[in-house]
């Protein structure tokens, strides 16, 4: 699994290509933990991501855990259906923002 | 089906097995009614129980599988109805300590229920069925002479759940799987594994329906005994 990300004033965006699984999630976990460490306001943007499990639905928790100490914000876009469908079965949708554009997400963080 | 309203339906505290109330009320027919997947045991201790696509297994202490009657009766099991919503193939050999870590990443919070299956190929596996017995003897001591048994290069699907350590009363806690052979003749409860291909199915749940039985043995027993020791040593 590949990531790209972008900086925007305050507001890092990192979009995850590829699969988020029980073999991706550990080196997704510590990259995003390490930019957690200097920014409180992330947007993941999820147009590349192919796969979801619930090897991943823990690294999300993890990061809205850490942002929410940090009094930061997450914001996920460009969910597909079949990774909205995972988040709202697991009953994880509720307790995360979800918007469907990268634009409305980095709108709603100024 | 949303974790919120996916529910484990536990037919009697396991507290009750561990101090060796062997005979409750519940019947196989109505466990599935309130699920098709999950595992247990028998009145009698008589087997170990998998429910798996509403069929029910009695993988007893000579190893093999039994069809089970609608009519028989369970002191102890766990089921739901399983949807499950994240699927992984895992195409690797794993010894068991690298499953239990697998297992460790699926689970996106270890203070919800989740129920797991395992579908696929093991090198490797390690079963007991524990033998009928007579109520009011200690479960712990009837693990102790419990037959094992092993199996190589086998096909086959385990069928569990994920408990957590405050559930300890309720239910066995951490992970609580049994096995069945694809041919559906033999398995039991696991105690080891190594796999080599396997498909692992997981679901949320967040509800439990927690049956106490109305059985003699049960209002008049005593259940103030701390019996974590005793469930750890007979469980896993």
């Amino acid at each position: 699994m590949e990531l790209h990300e972008s900086h925007h004033g305050k507001v890092l965006v990192v979009a995850p290509q590829g699969r988020l699984d029980s073999t991706t999630a550990p080196v997704f976990e510590k990259q995003l933990m390490q930019r957690l460490a200097s920014c409180s306001h992330l947007v993941l943007d999820f147009v590349a991501l192919d796969f979801l499990s619930s090897a991943g639905l823990r690294v999300l928790l993890l990061a809205a855990k850490q942002i929410g100490k940090d009094e930061g914000r997450l914001i996920l876009c460009q969910v597909s259906p079949p990774i909205r469908e995972v988040l709202e079965i697991s009953g994880i949708l509720g307790l995360l923002e979800v918007v469907d554009t990268r634009d409305q997400a980095l709108e709603a963080m100024r | 089906m949303n974790a919120r309203n996916a529910l484990l339906y536990v037919t009697a505290p396991v507290n009750a097995l561990v101090e060796g109330l062997y005979r409750q009320d519940t019947t196989i027919a109505d466990i599935l009614a309130r699920g098709d997947f999950g595992l247990g045991t028998f009145n009698d201790l008589d087997g170990e129980m998998v429910v798996m696509d509403s069929q029910v297994y009695q993988l007893r202490s000579d190893g093999n599988a039994y069809e089970v009657p609608d009519e028989t009766r369970t002191p102890f099991a766990c089921v739901t109805f399983f949807r499950p919503y994240s699927v992984e193939e895992i195409d690797q050999p794993l010894d068991y300590p690298g499953l239990l870590a697998l297992f460790d990443r699926l689970l996106p919070s270890k203070n919800m229920l989740y129920a797991l299956r395992l579908d696929g190929r093991f090198d490797y596996v390690r079963t007991r069925s524990v033998p009928r017995q007579d109520s009011y003897r200690p479960l712990v001591e009837v693990a102790r002479e419990q037959p094992e048994f092993e199996f190589t290069a086998i096909e086959g699907s385990m069928v569990g759940f994920w408990t957590p350590n405050f559930m300890q009363s309720v239910a066995v806690p951490g992970y609580h799987l049994h096995f069945l052979t694809a041919d559906k003749r033999h398995g039991g409860h696991l105690l080891e594994c190594r796999p080599r291909h396997i498909r692992i199915s997981l679901q949320h749940i967040a509800r439990l329906e927690l049956g106490l039985p109305l059985t003699l043995d049960y209002l008049t027993a005593d259940l103030e005994r701390d019996t974590a020791a005793d469930l750890k040593e007979a469980e896993h």
